[in-house]
Protein backbone atom coordinates (compact mmCIF):
# COMPACT_ATOMS: atom_id res chain seq x y z
CA UNK A 1 0.00 0.00 0.00
CA UNK A 2 2.95 2.29 1.33
CA UNK A 3 4.75 1.51 -2.23
CA UNK A 4 2.00 2.01 -4.08
CA UNK A 5 1.26 5.62 -3.14
CA UNK A 6 4.68 6.61 -3.01
CA UNK A 7 5.57 5.58 -6.36
CA UNK A 8 2.54 6.89 -8.08
CA UNK A 9 3.61 10.53 -5.83
CA UNK A 10 7.29 10.72 -7.15
CA UNK A 11 6.31 11.62 -10.31
CA UNK A 12 4.13 14.47 -9.16
CA UNK A 13 6.96 15.25 -6.52
CA UNK A 14 10.03 14.99 -9.52
CA UNK A 15 7.75 17.19 -11.87
CA UNK A 16 6.72 19.76 -8.73
CA UNK A 17 10.93 19.20 -7.95
CA UNK A 18 12.06 20.39 -11.15
CA UNK A 19 9.76 23.80 -11.44
CA UNK A 20 11.23 24.43 -8.32
CA UNK A 21 15.10 24.25 -9.59
CA UNK A 22 14.49 25.31 -13.07
CA UNK A 23 11.97 28.21 -12.80
CA UNK A 24 11.03 29.33 -9.52
CA UNK A 25 14.81 29.71 -9.05
CA UNK A 26 14.89 32.34 -11.46
CA UNK A 27 12.50 34.30 -9.64
CA UNK A 28 14.06 37.48 -8.20
CA UNK A 29 11.60 38.11 -5.11
CA UNK A 30 11.83 40.09 -1.88
CA UNK A 31 14.18 37.83 0.79
CA UNK A 32 15.18 35.14 -1.44
CA UNK A 33 11.70 33.96 -2.80
CA UNK A 34 9.93 30.74 -1.53
CA UNK A 35 10.32 26.99 -2.05
CA UNK A 36 7.82 25.87 -3.68
CA UNK A 37 8.60 22.02 -3.59
CA UNK A 38 8.77 22.55 0.06
CA UNK A 39 4.98 23.84 0.69
CA UNK A 40 4.01 21.08 -1.85
CA UNK A 41 5.62 18.00 0.52
CA UNK A 42 4.18 19.73 4.02
CA UNK A 43 1.26 20.34 2.12
CA UNK A 44 1.39 16.69 0.37
CA UNK A 45 2.32 15.02 4.38
CA UNK A 46 -0.34 17.45 5.92
CA UNK A 47 -3.61 15.65 4.13
CA UNK A 48 -2.41 11.71 4.67
CA UNK A 49 -1.80 9.79 7.87
CA UNK A 50 1.17 10.09 9.97
CA UNK A 51 3.22 7.06 7.88
CA UNK A 52 2.48 8.04 4.76
CA UNK A 53 3.58 11.97 5.98
CA UNK A 54 7.36 10.41 7.21
CA UNK A 55 7.15 8.21 3.90
CA UNK A 56 6.32 12.04 1.73
CA UNK A 57 9.35 13.78 4.05
CA UNK A 58 11.58 10.84 3.39
CA UNK A 59 11.27 11.21 -0.76
CA UNK A 60 11.30 15.22 -0.76
CA UNK A 61 14.33 15.32 1.77
CA UNK A 62 15.93 12.98 -0.65
CA UNK A 63 15.65 15.16 -3.63
CA UNK A 64 15.79 18.28 -1.58
CA UNK A 65 19.43 16.79 -0.76
CA UNK A 66 20.08 16.20 -4.63
CA UNK A 67 19.80 19.70 -5.23
CA UNK A 68 22.90 21.38 -6.75
CA UNK A 69 22.38 24.31 -4.10
CA UNK A 70 22.00 22.09 -1.12
CA UNK A 71 24.88 23.15 1.09
CA UNK A 72 24.46 20.18 3.78
CA UNK A 73 26.03 16.50 3.75
CA UNK A 74 23.96 14.34 2.09
CA UNK A 75 21.13 12.88 4.29
CA UNK A 76 20.32 16.21 6.40
CA UNK A 77 17.19 17.48 4.83
CA UNK A 78 16.21 14.16 4.41
CA UNK A 79 16.25 13.52 8.18
CA UNK A 80 14.23 16.75 8.62
CA UNK A 81 11.99 16.11 6.40
CA UNK A 82 10.61 12.85 7.78
CA UNK A 83 10.53 14.22 10.79
CA UNK A 84 8.47 17.47 9.59
CA UNK A 85 6.34 15.19 7.57
CA UNK A 86 5.56 13.00 10.42
CA UNK A 87 4.73 16.05 12.37
CA UNK A 88 2.62 17.67 9.87
CA UNK A 89 0.28 14.85 9.27
CA UNK A 90 0.12 13.90 13.27
CA UNK A 91 -1.53 17.35 13.50
CA UNK A 92 -3.64 16.97 10.90
CA UNK A 93 -4.74 13.23 11.65
CA UNK A 94 -7.38 12.56 14.23
CA UNK A 95 -10.55 13.71 15.09
CA UNK A 96 -9.56 16.85 16.99
CA UNK A 97 -7.20 17.74 13.66
CA UNK A 98 -6.91 21.22 11.66
CA UNK A 99 -7.38 19.63 8.32
CA UNK A 100 -11.20 20.66 8.45
CA UNK A 101 -10.25 24.28 7.94
CA UNK A 102 -8.41 25.62 5.62
CA UNK A 103 -6.72 28.69 7.52
CA UNK A 104 -5.25 26.35 10.04
CA UNK A 105 -3.90 24.24 7.17
CA UNK A 106 -2.50 27.36 5.91
CA UNK A 107 -1.15 28.53 9.07
CA UNK A 108 0.41 25.06 10.08
CA UNK A 109 2.57 24.91 6.68
CA UNK A 110 3.53 28.87 7.04
CA UNK A 111 4.59 27.73 10.38
CA UNK A 112 6.26 24.86 9.37
CA UNK A 113 8.74 26.16 6.58
CA UNK A 114 10.03 28.51 8.92
CA UNK A 115 10.55 25.93 11.76
CA UNK A 116 12.31 23.38 9.04
CA UNK A 117 14.68 25.75 7.46
CA UNK A 118 15.57 27.01 11.53
CA UNK A 119 15.91 23.36 12.02
CA UNK A 120 18.50 22.72 9.10
CA UNK A 121 20.42 26.06 10.20
CA UNK A 122 20.78 24.62 13.94
CA UNK A 123 21.58 21.16 12.71
CA UNK A 124 24.31 23.03 9.88
CA UNK A 125 25.56 24.67 12.95
CA UNK A 126 26.51 21.70 14.99
CA UNK A 127 27.83 20.06 11.36
CA UNK A 128 29.97 23.37 11.68
CA UNK A 129 28.71 25.60 8.79
CA UNK A 130 28.69 29.10 8.62
CA UNK A 131 25.40 30.95 8.87
CA UNK A 132 26.27 34.68 8.31
CA UNK A 133 24.58 37.94 10.07
CA UNK A 134 21.48 37.38 12.66
CA UNK A 135 19.35 40.25 10.02
CA UNK A 136 20.09 37.85 7.16
CA UNK A 137 18.79 34.92 8.78
CA UNK A 138 16.21 36.47 10.84
CA UNK A 139 15.23 38.55 6.92
CA UNK A 140 15.17 34.68 5.04
CA UNK A 141 12.89 33.09 7.74
CA UNK A 142 10.19 35.96 7.61
CA UNK A 143 10.58 35.98 3.78
CA UNK A 144 10.35 32.30 3.63
CA UNK A 145 7.17 32.56 6.19
CA UNK A 146 5.46 35.19 4.15
CA UNK A 147 5.61 33.65 0.92
CA UNK A 148 4.72 30.56 2.22
CA UNK A 149 1.51 32.00 3.64
CA UNK A 150 1.17 33.86 0.77
CA UNK A 151 1.39 31.08 -1.60
CA UNK A 152 0.03 28.05 0.78
CA UNK A 153 -3.98 29.32 -0.28
CA UNK A 154 -3.24 29.12 -4.25
CA UNK A 155 -1.55 25.84 -3.85
CA UNK A 156 -4.24 24.11 -1.21
CA UNK A 157 -7.28 23.78 -4.13
CA UNK A 158 -4.74 22.30 -6.59
CA UNK A 159 -2.77 19.44 -4.14
CA UNK A 160 -6.13 18.48 -2.27
CA UNK A 161 -7.98 17.48 -5.73
CA UNK A 162 -4.65 15.47 -6.63
CA UNK A 163 -4.34 13.69 -3.50
CA UNK A 164 -8.06 13.13 -3.63
CA UNK A 165 -7.66 11.63 -7.53
CA UNK A 166 -4.95 9.24 -6.94
CA UNK A 167 -6.37 8.36 -3.57
CA UNK A 168 -9.47 8.39 -3.52
CA UNK A 169 -9.23 10.22 0.03
CA UNK A 170 -11.73 12.72 0.48
CA UNK A 171 -9.85 15.11 1.71
CA UNK A 172 -10.79 18.04 -0.17
CA UNK A 173 -10.87 21.12 1.07
CA UNK B 1 33.21 44.28 -17.13
CA UNK B 2 35.77 44.40 -20.35
CA UNK B 3 37.37 47.73 -18.77
CA UNK B 4 38.56 45.87 -15.61
CA UNK B 5 39.42 42.45 -17.29
CA UNK B 6 41.54 44.86 -19.57
CA UNK B 7 43.36 46.64 -16.77
CA UNK B 8 44.28 43.93 -15.29
CA UNK B 9 44.69 41.71 -19.03
CA UNK B 10 42.86 39.09 -17.45
CA UNK B 11 41.43 36.38 -20.18
CA UNK B 12 37.31 36.15 -19.67
CA UNK B 13 34.64 34.31 -20.37
CA UNK B 14 30.95 35.98 -20.07
CA UNK B 15 28.29 33.86 -19.15
CA UNK B 16 24.53 35.07 -17.99
CA UNK B 17 23.03 34.58 -14.78
CA UNK B 18 20.40 31.70 -15.22
CA UNK B 19 19.14 31.26 -11.64
CA UNK B 20 20.06 32.12 -8.35
CA UNK B 21 20.46 29.83 -5.65
CA UNK B 22 18.55 27.60 -3.29
CA UNK B 23 15.14 28.91 -2.04
CA UNK B 24 15.35 26.68 1.31
CA UNK B 25 18.90 26.60 2.66
CA UNK B 26 20.71 29.55 3.68
CA UNK B 27 23.65 29.04 0.62
CA UNK B 28 23.82 31.91 -1.95
CA UNK B 29 24.98 31.18 -5.35
CA UNK B 30 23.65 31.45 -8.80
CA UNK B 31 23.62 29.24 -12.13
CA UNK B 32 25.40 30.17 -15.36
CA UNK B 33 25.02 29.12 -18.75
CA UNK B 34 28.59 28.25 -19.51
CA UNK B 35 30.45 25.42 -18.33
CA UNK B 36 33.57 23.11 -19.25
CA UNK B 37 32.47 23.48 -22.53
CA UNK B 38 33.61 27.18 -22.65
CA UNK B 39 37.20 26.38 -20.43
CA UNK B 40 35.36 26.78 -17.39
CA UNK B 41 36.90 24.58 -14.24
CA UNK B 42 35.90 24.60 -10.73
CA UNK B 43 37.78 27.40 -8.40
CA UNK B 44 37.51 29.94 -10.60
CA UNK B 45 37.32 33.71 -9.86
CA UNK B 46 34.03 35.43 -11.03
CA UNK B 47 34.16 38.78 -11.81
CA UNK B 48 31.71 41.91 -12.95
CA UNK B 49 32.55 45.20 -13.69
CA UNK B 50 32.42 46.25 -10.43
CA UNK B 51 34.47 43.86 -8.62
CA UNK B 52 34.28 40.46 -7.12
CA UNK B 53 31.22 38.24 -7.20
CA UNK B 54 32.35 34.78 -6.22
CA UNK B 55 34.27 31.31 -7.30
CA UNK B 56 32.67 28.78 -9.34
CA UNK B 57 31.88 25.80 -7.49
CA UNK B 58 31.02 22.95 -9.89
CA UNK B 59 31.19 23.29 -13.61
CA UNK B 60 29.05 21.07 -15.71
CA UNK B 61 29.41 20.80 -19.65
CA UNK B 62 26.75 23.65 -20.16
CA UNK B 63 26.37 25.36 -16.70
CA UNK B 64 28.00 26.25 -13.50
CA UNK B 65 27.30 26.86 -9.93
CA UNK B 66 28.60 29.82 -8.85
CA UNK B 67 29.20 30.51 -4.50
CA UNK B 68 28.81 34.61 -4.03
CA UNK B 69 30.87 36.51 -1.91
CA UNK B 70 27.48 37.31 -0.06
CA UNK B 71 27.55 33.67 1.20
CA UNK B 72 28.18 32.61 5.16
CA UNK B 73 30.25 30.00 4.01
CA UNK B 74 32.42 32.04 1.92
CA UNK B 75 35.99 32.95 2.64
CA UNK B 76 38.43 34.71 0.72
CA UNK B 77 42.15 36.15 1.39
CA UNK B 78 41.91 39.75 1.38
CA UNK B 79 44.53 43.12 1.22
CA UNK B 80 44.13 46.47 1.83
CA UNK B 81 45.07 48.48 -0.97
CA UNK B 82 47.63 50.91 -0.17
CA UNK B 83 49.31 49.82 3.33
CA UNK B 84 49.21 45.78 1.82
CA UNK B 85 48.06 44.67 4.63
CA UNK B 86 45.97 41.14 4.90
CA UNK B 87 43.56 39.73 6.27
CA UNK B 88 40.66 37.36 5.72
CA UNK B 89 36.84 38.65 4.39
CA UNK B 90 33.95 36.74 5.20
CA UNK B 91 30.37 36.84 3.85
CA UNK B 92 27.23 37.24 5.72
CA UNK B 93 24.17 36.72 3.85
CA UNK B 94 24.11 40.42 3.14
CA UNK B 95 25.91 43.28 1.05
CA UNK B 96 27.90 43.89 3.87
CA UNK B 97 31.09 41.81 4.62
CA UNK B 98 33.25 41.39 7.99
CA UNK B 99 37.50 41.83 7.02
CA UNK B 100 39.59 40.22 10.23
CA UNK B 101 42.90 41.56 9.32
CA UNK B 102 45.75 39.21 10.71
CA UNK B 103 48.28 41.51 12.11
CA UNK B 104 46.79 44.15 15.22
CA UNK B 105 49.48 46.51 14.47
CA UNK B 106 47.25 47.42 11.53
CA UNK B 107 45.03 50.36 11.48
CA UNK B 108 42.51 50.57 8.92
CA UNK B 109 39.88 53.82 8.25
CA UNK B 110 36.50 54.33 7.10
CA UNK B 111 36.64 54.64 3.11
CA UNK B 112 39.80 51.73 2.61
CA UNK B 113 39.70 50.19 -0.41
CA UNK B 114 39.59 45.91 0.35
CA UNK B 115 41.50 43.80 -2.99
CA UNK B 116 41.66 40.22 -3.49
CA UNK B 117 44.97 39.00 -2.27
CA UNK B 118 45.06 36.35 -4.89
CA UNK B 119 45.66 32.25 -4.69
CA UNK B 120 48.57 30.24 -5.77
CA UNK B 121 48.32 29.56 -9.72
CA UNK B 122 45.64 32.10 -9.58
CA UNK B 123 42.57 29.48 -8.70
CA UNK B 124 40.64 30.28 -6.67
CA UNK B 125 41.44 33.71 -6.66
CA UNK B 126 42.77 35.96 -9.36
CA UNK B 127 44.98 39.02 -7.68
CA UNK B 128 44.07 42.55 -7.45
CA UNK B 129 40.11 42.33 -7.98
CA UNK B 130 38.48 45.03 -5.94
CA UNK B 131 35.97 43.92 -3.51
CA UNK B 132 34.39 46.56 -1.43
CA UNK B 133 35.41 49.52 1.10
CA UNK B 134 35.32 49.95 4.87
CA UNK B 135 31.91 51.03 6.06
CA UNK B 136 33.19 50.75 10.19
CA UNK B 137 35.89 49.59 12.14
CA UNK B 138 35.61 47.85 14.61
CA UNK B 139 37.78 48.86 17.56
CA UNK B 140 36.72 47.25 20.95
CA UNK B 141 39.62 46.80 23.09
CA UNK B 142 41.16 43.22 23.74
CA UNK B 143 40.39 42.29 20.33
CA UNK B 144 43.18 40.08 19.27
CA UNK B 145 42.98 41.79 15.91
CA UNK B 146 40.92 44.36 14.13
CA UNK B 147 37.43 43.67 12.21
CA UNK B 148 35.82 45.89 10.17
CA UNK B 149 32.56 45.79 8.00
CA UNK B 150 32.95 46.16 4.46
CA UNK B 151 30.60 47.05 1.63
CA UNK B 152 30.57 45.20 -1.27
CA UNK B 153 31.00 46.71 -4.66
CA UNK B 154 28.74 44.50 -6.69
CA UNK B 155 25.23 44.61 -6.64
CA UNK B 156 24.06 41.20 -6.13
CA UNK B 157 20.14 41.55 -6.25
CA UNK B 158 20.82 42.82 -9.83
CA UNK B 159 23.14 40.22 -10.78
CA UNK B 160 22.57 39.65 -14.97
CA UNK B 161 25.94 39.23 -16.99
CA UNK B 162 29.24 37.86 -15.14
CA UNK B 163 32.53 37.25 -16.34
CA UNK B 164 34.87 33.62 -15.08
CA UNK B 165 38.28 34.63 -15.27
CA UNK B 166 39.59 32.03 -16.91
CA UNK B 167 43.48 32.98 -17.01
CA UNK B 168 45.59 35.80 -15.57
CA UNK B 169 49.06 37.39 -15.87
CA UNK B 170 51.47 36.55 -14.07
CA UNK B 171 52.23 39.56 -12.82
CA UNK B 172 49.77 40.97 -10.21
CA UNK B 173 48.31 44.16 -11.08
CA UNK B 174 48.56 45.52 -7.24
CA UNK B 175 46.05 48.30 -7.17
CA UNK B 176 45.48 48.73 -10.40
CA UNK B 177 41.91 48.40 -10.59
CA UNK B 178 41.41 50.60 -7.19
CA UNK B 179 37.87 52.19 -8.31
CA UNK B 180 38.91 55.89 -9.02
CA UNK B 181 36.92 58.29 -6.44
CA UNK B 182 34.08 60.17 -7.93
CA UNK B 183 34.95 63.18 -9.57
CA UNK B 184 32.61 66.02 -8.16
CA UNK B 185 30.38 67.07 -11.17
CA UNK B 186 30.87 71.19 -11.16
CA UNK B 187 27.51 72.68 -10.62
CA UNK B 188 27.33 76.42 -13.23
CA UNK B 189 26.75 79.00 -10.89
CA UNK B 190 24.29 81.62 -12.32
CA UNK B 191 24.19 85.09 -10.59
CA UNK B 192 21.24 87.25 -11.71
CA UNK B 193 20.86 91.09 -10.95
CA UNK B 194 17.26 92.34 -10.47
CA UNK B 195 17.34 95.93 -10.65
CA UNK B 196 13.63 97.52 -9.67
CA UNK B 197 12.46 99.59 -12.13
CA UNK B 198 11.54 102.90 -11.02
CA UNK B 199 8.31 103.26 -9.85
CA UNK B 200 5.77 105.34 -11.77
CA UNK B 201 4.53 108.77 -10.88
CA UNK B 202 1.65 108.95 -8.66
Amino acid sequence: MFARRFFISLPIFTFIYILQESVVTQFKLFGGGFSLFLIFALLWSALGTPEMGALTGFGAGLLMDLSQTASGPMGQWTLIMILAGFAVSYLGYGDDNFRGNPISLVFIVAAAVVVIRLIYLILGLFLGSDIGSTWSVFLSLFSSAFWSAALAPLLLPVVTRIHEALFDVKSRI
Amino acid sequence: MLDLAGTAKYKVVNAKVISLGSTSSFTQTITIDAGTNDGIRQNMTVITGLGLVGVVKISYPNSALVQLTTDPAFKVGARVAGSQQIGILSGQGTSKAVLQLLDNQTTLKVGDVILARGSVNNRPFVPGVPIGQVTSVDNAAGAVTQTADIKLYVNFSALSTVAVVVSAPKEDPRDALVPRAPVPTPVPTVTIYAQPSESPAP
